[in-house]
């Protein structure tokens, strides 16, 4: 019984230094990753398993040591923020696979990619003719950038003349489960009494969630029970 | 900016936490070494060791929770049983195996420091 307790007082600890160390990175997904940033978060998955396998083994032993790796990883993206020759080092240099339309075999040999990995990721990106391709890059991180030839890129708003659209404002959540979220009211610059009176009959504990933008346009979604 | 200050106060902590490590394990290494030393020498010269081996028993039961923190549970265990088979040995009276015990007692003593202590083979 005391060994279960110890265990799952071990596992609390460590979750707690695990996801601080990870938070202290940075945020990445995984698949945003450099390699040096894969290596670290491989290694603290493992070290963290190491005082939650074997009770003999100090918690502290393993939090020193994901610190350590936490720290490490901060002074290297640091020096690779001010050195170009140490970013190389750690992760890498992109490399252009498509020009024109035309694969360089040297740059995929190079990479080790595989035509078929080519067009697997070429695919990933909604391109399915390499000639389409004005430029293709591979990432450090192993994604694929495209760049379409002009005559094969999807129209944008901007191409087509006498067309202004309207400016893009991110929507911020305001009521959120029948709570008011002032900062965003703040950010808004909006008035309580406004967004109440706008929501009326309901109250605001009876939204689930409202959000809005810069431009006053507003989004209600009630709470099941009041529909 | 914030990063590195974060990473400065992780290094401060990590760099707290051996400097405390080693010196704990030291200063209980020398201590009870020194004790021990003190009753082996007593034991062969037939004076009483009940003092000292009280004052070890003392020192070992402040020492056990601080080394827990740092060393291999197991490691520190060991210790914590070799000082209970001492006890029992001085009750029993049995000089002989009393000695050998004491010896024991001072081997895993001396496990405990080295690998707690920094050198290439540790670090290896």
């Amino acid at each position: 019984m005391i060994e279960l307790i110890i265990t799952i007082i071990r596992t609390a600890v460590v979750y707690i230094f695990v996801t601080l160390g990870i938070r202290l990175m940075g945020k990445r997904q995984i698949g945003d990753m450099q390699p040096n940033e894969l290596a670290v978060t491989l290694l603290i998955s493992e070290i963290a398993a190491i005082p939650l396998q074997d009770s003999s083994q100090p918690v502290l032993n393993g939090i020193v040591a994901i610190f350590m790796l936490v720290i490490i990883e901060i002074f290297i993206s640091v020096l690779a923020m001010k050195s170009p020759l140490i970013r190389k080092l750690m992760s890498g240099n992109s490399a252009v696979i498509i020009k024109n339309g035309v694969i360089d075999q040297k740059a995929m040999k190079k990479v080790r990619l595989t035509v078929i990995d080519l067009i697997e990721l070429l695919r990933g990106q909604g391109v399915f003719k390499i000639e389409n391709v004005a430029y293709a890059v591979l990432e450090v991180n192993g994604s694929l950038s495209v760049v379409e030839k002009s005559a094969f890129r999807p129209v944008q708003t901007g191409d087509i003349p006498k067309i202004s659209p309207e400016e893009a404002t991110l929507p911020l959540p305001i009521i959120s489960d029948g709570k008011l979220i002032m900062e965003a009211v703040k950010a808004l610059n909006a008035e309580q009494s406004e967004i109440m009176r706008r929501i009326s009959p309901a109250k605001i504990s009876d939204v689930f969630l409202l959000t809005m933008d810069k431009n006053g346009k507003m989004n209600v979604i009630l709470k099941e029970e009041n529909k | 900016m914030k990063r590195l200050i974060a990473a400065a106060i992780l290094s401060a902590i990590v760099l707290s936490l051996a400097i405390i490590s080693s010196f704990t394990v030291k200063y209980y290494y020398n201590s009870l070494t020194d004790t021990i030393e003190v009753i082996e020498e007593k034991e062969q010269k037939k004076i009483s060791t009940d003092k000292e081996l009280t004052h070890l028993k003392n020192t070992w039961e402040k020492a056990q929770p601080m080394l827990m923190f740092f060393a291999n549970h197991d490691s520190v265990e060991e210790i914590g049983i070799s000082l209970n088979r001492l006890i029992a040995l001085h009750s029993a009276k049995d000089e002989g195996a009393f000695l050998a015990e004491t010896a024991v007692f001072k081997t895993l003593l001396g496990y405990l420091k080295d690998s707690e202590s920094l050198s290439a083979e540790s670090v290896f």
